[in-house]
This record gives structure tokens, C-alpha cells and sequence, in this order.
């Protein structure tokens, strides 16, 4: 003990303080004859830990980073697939396409999956394949058949068109001849035999009415839909005006909002108001208090405009046929018509992605409603 | 009777003798030649196959049907415009066709007017003796020049 025994014993037992040390009894007999007193100090064990301490931490480091070496260098082989495959996934789908395919790295479990994932595409790109051709079949069927469709309905178009317009030429020469026979030959017929002529007359130019309306027709449904902002008001004006002036001698009341805007064809929409107004002026021809309305409401909703008059009507059970073709609700001797003006009008409001419907009571006058749905600004 | 001349292209024997008692109708007398398809008219305009030998003025006016045997009437019109001696003469379409199409082409290659043959012989007859007058009397027509000048 490089500093000797201390100069007082303590109690005993073990005192600490950079050192150990330890008092302890030396019993004779039970009785005690003294103390031991041992001093250790413990620097060099702590120098020991320390050092055993240094080395362990070394270890521990030089472990994780051989770890890490490892693993970074173990990464390629086992992790490359994987992220291959992951690659391959997302290529897929995101492309959608179905021929992609994950390499085969080995014989491994990786292997495997990289196997059965490309399996896995082969079956997809498979059904793949067969919905793609099974709609480009169902497409090309479609286009077909629209296209047979559509050449159909041309030529029926074109059928009609020069039946119609081909009826016309030998209804020239009747109208004409017997109009000439009239002229030049009066003098070798009969008043019956004249009055047989007029029939004839009167018969051609109904039927070149009838041929007229059917070329309208025709052309309505033919023609460019060609929409734009359009005031009605003028153009009734305007017709109401000729009308006028083909019977000056008939009173009629023309009630009318102003102003009356619409988005549509502008020729078709003149036809439809001079069908709807003609129309309205012939069956109050027996009124002497003739009266029609040219208005807008909005009825269930949808923006209407209305052609009212307090003429002849109708019967509403008749009213599904109103807009046939050909289809009369009065007869010819007391309203004379060809039976395709509402037809005409109702394809033009249709096209029009409109919509027309008519209230009537016989002999309480009839209102015709219709809308454009493509209207514009509505005001 | 005037030295002015109509020349009539229809092929419907009916529609001829209609037009021209139409056109007899009238105040106005004129002389009328009628050819009976497209390739007689552009014989009798320019002077070539059985026209060859004939000595004739350029008609006035040229009432012109669409719808002829071997040469249709557009073409017809467009031969007229196109050939420096015809190319001013006053052509009126005369047809039953009210086809936008031939409306339009009818126009784009510089038919003068348009008129859709009524049905109706009395309107028939007020139509031709409208544009009878018009034509024929009223409308002034463009300077004679010389062939090839």
C-alpha cells in the first residue's frame, strides 16, 4: 500500500472514493484482535472497462458496417428483381400494355414470382387482346350498320324527293292541256264538259300542292340545320301581312308579344310560323270576329311559344293524328290543306330538339304550342 | 316581230308546246328556236355539228331546262360561260327542280335567273310572260363584239 495504513480504523466494512477499501475485524476466540484494513484502487479496472468498453463499441461498428457492406452488397441479387418487377407493374399500368415482361433473374423464389407474373400478363394481355378485337368487331358492326342506315334513309329521302318532284312534270302538261283545251275549244264543249275540265284543273293543282308540301318535307328534313338568334315577331308580321293581302277582304285580330326571341334555323323557323299562322288565319275563315295570338309562356317548365286562334278546333281525341302525314281532321270541301304542314312543322321543331303539342275543343279555336330547345339567352 | 331571238332547251315535247304558246301569249313576238337536248344547244351556240352550215345571230335570251339528255344544263351553262362568245348572253333556268343544289350551282356558274316551272298552266303562262318582257324588252343586253375579239 503505497500510503500505508490509515492513521484512524473506520467502521467496518467497504468505503469507496476513487479506491475501494475495506475494514474488517480480526477476531480471536470472538474476541477481536485487531482490524484488517485492505485499500484497492480500482483505476486500473476502470482503465480495463473502459478499454474492454472501446473494444466492444469497435466491434459493434466494424459489425454494422460489415453489415451494411453485406447487405448493399447482397442488395443487387436479391432486391434487383424485385424492383425490376415492381418497375415492370407500374409500366404496365400505366401504359395498359399487357405485352410488357419482367426478366427471369434465376431458379429462386424471385424467379417464380418474376414466372408468374409474366403468366399473369400473358392471361391478361390474352383477354386483352380479344375484348379490343371483339369492340373494334362490335364498332365496325355499328359503323355498318349506321352506314346502311344512313344510305337507306337518303335513298328513301331521294325516292320521295323525285317521285315528287318527278310528278310534277306530266302534272304540268294535264294542268296545261286541259286549260288549253278550255281556251281554244270552249266553243265545242258543254257546260258539263267544261265543268269536268275545271275538275281536272282543280284536281292538278291540288295535287301540285300536295307535291309542293312533299318537296318541303323533304327538304326540311334534307337540309343544314344552320341556328341563330332570331326575332319571331317580324317574320309573323310578315307572313300575317301576306296573308292579308291574299284575302283583303277578311277581318282578323293579330295579338302578338314583343318581342318574340328564338334560336333557331331562321328559314325553318319561317316555315313553322307559316304553317302554324296559315293555319290559324284558314280555320277562323268562318268567324267574323277572327282573332290570333303569337305569344311565349312558360309552361311545365319550358320556355313555349303559342299560336292561339278562336277558329273551327278540333276534337282532342284526334289529336295524336294531328301531326301525321297526310293526316286531316277537317274535310277538304270545308278547309281545304294537304295534310303536311303540321308534319313539316313538327319535323322542324324535332330537329330543333323542341317538342309541339296543340288544345283544342271543336269550335273553340285551337293553341298550338312548340319550344326549341337550343335556345340561347333566353329573355 | 323583233330580231331578237330565244333560244329554248327542253326536251319534254309537253313542256315545249307549253312554254311556247306561253310565249305567244305575249305582247312581245319573238322568234323562237327550240333544241331538244344539251349537245344541240352547244351545236346551235357554236356553230358546230348539224349548226355548222348555219348562218345565225347569238339568241338574246337563253331559257334553259336542267335536266336534257346527253349534256345536262349546268354543263351547258358552263360551256356558255366559259367560251368568250357566249360567255355574256343572258341564261334563265327554266326547270321543275327547286334543289338547293341546282339552285346554287345554277348560280355559281352565272345563270342570269331562276324560275321553277309552276304547275299551274295560268301562272306558267304569267311567269313566261314576265320574263318574256324583262328580257326581251326591258333589260338592256351587253355590247355585241365580234367573235374571237
Amino acid at each position: 500500500m503505497a500510503e500505508g495504513a490509515p492513521g484512524k480504523p473506520r467502521e467496518d466494512g467497504i468505503a469507496k472514493g476513487g479506491h475501494l477499501e475495506y475494514y474488517g475485524p480480526v477476531l480471536l476466540k470472538g474476541e477481536r484482535i485487531g482490524t484488517i484494513y485492505v485499500r484497492s484502487d480500482y483505476s486500473q479496472l476502470r482503465d480495463w472497462t473502459a478499454a474492454y468498453a472501446w473494444t466492444f463499441a469497435g466491434v459493434v461498428a466494424l459489425m454494422a458496417l460489415l453489415a451494411l457492406v453485406l447487405s448493399s452488397l447482397l442488395q443487387k441479387p436479391f432486391s434487383a428483381p424485385l424492383v425490376e418487377l415492381a418497375e415492370i407493374a407500374r409500366q404496365v399500368s400505366e401504359k395498359k400494355d399487357y405485352s410488357l415482361r419482367a426478366r427471369k433473374h434465376g431458379g429462386d423464389e424471385t424467379g417464380l414470382l418474376v414466372e408468374k407474373f409474366n403468366e399473369m400478363l400473358a392471361q391478361i394481355q390474352a383477354r386483352d387482346e380479344a375484348l379490343e378485337e371483339a369492340r373494334n368487331q362490335l364498332e365496325q358492326r355499328v359503323k355498318e350498320r349506321t352506314r346502311d342506315l344512313e344510305e337507306a334513309n337518303k335513298e328513301l329521302e331521294s325516292f320521295s324527293y323525285s317521285v315528287a318532284h318527278d310528278l310534277r312534270a306530266p302534272l304540268r302538261s294535264i294542268h296545261g292541256f286541259s286549260q288549253v283545251l278550255l281556251e281554244d275549244y270552249s266553243g265545242s264543249l258543254d257546260d258539263t264538259g267544261k265543268g269536268y275540265l275545271d275538275r281536272v284543273c282543280g284536281a292538278t293543282r291540288r295535287m301540285g300542292h300536295l307535291l309542293d308540301d312533299m318537296l318541303n318535307l323533304s327538304r326540311v328534313t334534307r337540309s343544314a340545320l344552320r341556328p341563330t338568334q332570331v326575332d319571331m315577331r317580324p317574320v309573323a308580321a310578315e307572313i300575317f301581312g301576306d296573308l292579308q293581302q291574299q284575302q283583303p277582304g277578311r277581318k282578323v285580330e293579330l295579338v302578338m308579344a314583343a318581342p318574340l326571341p328564338a334560336f333557331g334555323d331562321p328559314g325553318l323557323i319561317r316555315i313553322v310560323l307559316d304553317n302554324l299562322l296559315g293555319n290559324a288565319w284558314k280555320f277562323t275563315g268562318k268567324r267574323g270576329d277572327a282573332r290570333i295570338e303569337f305569344g311565349q309562356a312558360q309552361i311545365d317548365g319550358d320556355h313555349a311559344f303559342f299560336v292561339r286562334d278562336n277558329g273551327a278546333g278540333f276534337d282532342m281525341a284526334h289529336a295524336t293524328k294531328l301531326f301525321s302525314v297526310f293526316h286531316r281532321l277537317h274535310r277538304e270541301s270545308e278547309f281545304p290543306g294537304t295534310g303536311v304542314g303540321l308534319a313539316t312543322v313538327q319535323r322542324i321543331v324535332l330537329r330543333h330538339g323542341g317538342k309541339i303539342w296543340a288544345e283544342s275543343a271543336v269550335g273553340q279555336g285551337a293553341t298550338f304550342y312548340f319550344t326549341f330547345a337550343r335556345q340561347e339567352n333566353p329573355s | 316581230m323583233t330580231d331578237k331571238t330565244i333560244l329554248l332547251v327542253e326536251d319534254n315535247p309537253d313542256d315545249e308546246l307549253l312554254t311556247l304558246r306561253a310565249l305567244s301569249k305575249s305582247k312581245v313576238t319573238n322568234k323562237v328556236v327550240v333544241v331538244r337536248d344539251g349537245q344541240e344547244a352547244l351545236d346551235y351556240l357554236f356553230h358546230q355539228g348539224e349548226y355548222a352550215q348555219s348562218e345565225h345571230a347569238l339568241p338574246t335570251l337563253i331559257l334553259l331546262d336542267l335536266h336534257l339528255p346527253r349534256i345536262d344544263g349546268h354543263e351547258v351553262l358552263r360551256r356558255i360561260r366559259a367560251d368568250p362568245r357566249t360567255r355574256l348572253v343572258s341564261v334563265v333556268i327554266l326547270t321543275s327542280s327547286k334543289e338547293q343544289e341546282d339552285l346554287q350551282l345554277g348560280y355559281d356558274q352565272g345563270a342570269n335567273s331562276y324560275i321553277q316551272k309552276p304547275v299551274n298552266f295560268s301562272e306558267f303562262v304569267q311567269a313566261v310572260g314576265h320574263l318574256q318582257v324583262y328580257w326581251m324588252v326591258l333589260n338592256e343586253p351587253p355590247p355585241r363584239t365580234p367573235p374571237g375579239a
